[in-house]
């Protein structure tokens, strides 16, 4: 409770902030709108000049989107500033006040980095996703949707999760700028469906960067349904991923020592 | 214009980029891995299709096109509107002011010098891996000299249609949102995610009277020998005119917005 009061207070500020340059404010919202549409416009483009990505017809693609979309903006509203953010503050000494506050310090610099902008996202995911899921007829309330939405969920982890490692990695090995570009670059692969990499990837992609789950096992799930085998490939690499961080952020919280100044 | 102190600014742009080699090394090491995607995407789709050619690009062209785009993306990339937003919130712009050059000028050097170093850490770098993973071919010797010289004009279009968005700073302060519509708009249309005859003809032929698409696509064609040399040299002259233009309406703005300005800062 003293947690939810947290974040909307901070949202809330940078919210006041982003309202005193009213036009650049407005701009933002549909420049993010903008570069979202970008994704689902490529793959129209890509459609109508070829028969497109073998085992997918557009409307599946267009719902792989739309997926994409939802994840990237959860994990931008809630964590996408968080690793920049904190390696900024070691870089500059500032780290030491957030030890201080009155809130364990990981979730008090996640709700810190709340990103609104993350919501505009979601809204533009959700309308894509509606939309292909009736015109492939697929019914929205049901079971399926809600491990979808479950796993959708889960997906956010991964993102959550590789933010803490590479904050954690600027404790322990403070230029960490490297992996946060890696990062950015990486979760590039979750663009496109699993079955078009080749094999070696898939296996890295579901199992030790497990960023499959961020799009594809979704809409596998709304298109396909659930089975167990799949939705155990789909989480457990997660949850051992997201441990595996938070073991990181405790032995970089153990380690630290203050710098800058 | 002043050569010698064009150098000299030039000189401190590489200076400049001496302090982020780090992340230029970073961007380096990791940009490539968007080549190993698109390898792949398009691995999967022309392996799906009966017709080996999609709108005149085969399998090795496409991926080469994706190789150059990435090098005349290195080539042409500038952020002098953050530059410019930031001279005017902190209040730096005076300083720009009082030097003896004009501030266009005393920018453009700049980022001349910071693309110097990038041609040679990261263009030729990029080269080699094309050549090496990625099937690149070598083009012609007058296909060569066209591209370099077209991804030179495309810099000054970039730059240019760049620095115009940047003057709005002087009425709207904070632009990231044209910064960051910039980017997606001069991408999308400039060809960096898909070549632009993929796109619908309706659209193809407005993009001809329109600046984008010699930012990238244009130099990219030519190096691939996609067209004649007639067309070759025509879309050389055009990149000209619209160069012409383009800082010839900057100037204009300039102006308005010099009288505009009142100084923070100092």
């Amino acid at each position: 409770m003293k947690y939810t009061k947290l974040i909307t207070r901070c949202a809330g500020i940078w919210l006041m902030r982003d309202f005193a340059y009213k036009y650049d404010f407005f701009i933002k919202t549909l420049a993010v709108a903008v570069y979202d549409v970008l994704g689902p416009l490529i793959a129209l483009f890509i459609y109508s000049a070829t028969p497109g990505l073998p085992g997918w017809n557009f409307y599946q693609f267009l719902l792989f989107q739309g997926t994409l979309i939802i994840v990237f903006g959860l994990g931008r509203t809630f964590s996408a500033s968080l690793a920049w953010w904190t390696l900024s503050a070691i870089y500059l000494g500032e780290f030491d006040q957030y030890l201080l506050k009155p809130y364990p310090t990981l979730l008090y610099l996640m709700a810190l980095t709340v990103d609104h902008y993350g919501l505009v996202e979601v809204a533009v995911g959700t309308t894509v996703v509606t939309y292909s899921a009736t015109q492939l007829g697929i019914p929205l309330l049901t079971i399926s949707t809600l491990i979808y939405i479950f796993l959708i969920i889960t997906a956010f982890f991964v993102h959550l999760g590789s933010n803490i490692i590479i904050s954690s990695m600027g404790f322990l090995a403070v230029k960490s700028e490297a992996l946060l570009q890696l990062y950015m670059n990486l979760m590039d692969f979750a663009r496109y469906p699993l079955n078009v990499y080749g094999p070696g990837l898939r296996f890295f992609l579901t199992f030790l960067f497990p960023i499959a789950v961020t799009s594809f096992f979704p809409a596998q799930v709304l298109l396909k349904g659930a089975g167990i085998k799949m939705l155990a490939i789909a989480i457990i690499p997660v949850a051992i991923y997201f441990t595996i961080s938070l073991l990181l952020w405790n032995t970089a919280m153990k380690k630290y020592r203050s710098a800058g100044g | 214009m002043n050569l010698r102190g064009d150098w000299g600014l030039a000189k401190i742009g590489i200076k400049v980029w001496g302090a982020y080699r780090f992340e230029f090394l970073i961007a380096l090491l990791t940009t490539p891995l968007s080549l190993i995607i698109y390898y792949y995407l398009w691995k999967s789709i022309y392996s799906y299709m009966v017709a080996e050619i999609i709108k005149g690009f085969t399998f090795e062209s496409m991926i080469s096109y994706y190789v150059l785009s990435m090098i005349v993306g290195f080539f042409t990339w500038t952020e002098v509107d953050k530059w410019l937003e930031q001279d005017l919130i902190h209040g730096y712009m005076i300083k720009g002011l009082l030097k003896p050059v004009s501030f266009l000028s005393w920018y453009i050097s700049l980022e001349i010098g910071m693309n110097i170093m990038n041609i040679l850490t990261q263009m030729i770098p990029v080269f080699i891996i094309g050549f090496l993973f990625f099937g690149l071919k070598t083009a012609s010797p007058f296909n060569s000299i066209a591209f370099a010289a077209s991804v030179f004009f495309s810099f000054f279009i970039y730059f240019g249609l760049t620095y115009l968005l940047g003057l709005s700073a002087f009425w709207l302060k904070r632009i990231s949102g044209i910064r960051r519509m910039r980017r997606a708009v001069f991408g999308f249309f400039a060809g960096s995610f898909l070549p632009l005859t993929l796109f619908p003809l309706w659209a193809q032929n407005i993009f001809h009277y329109l600046p984008f698409e010699y930012m990238k696509f244009v130099p990219i064609t030519i190096y691939l020998e996609l067209i004649t040399k007639q067309e070759i040299i025509k879309a050389l002259s055009i990149q000209i005119a619209w160069i012409i233009v383009i800082y010839t309406i900057i100037h204009l703005v300039w102006k308005q917005a010099y009288k505009r300005y009142s100084s923070v800062g100092l």
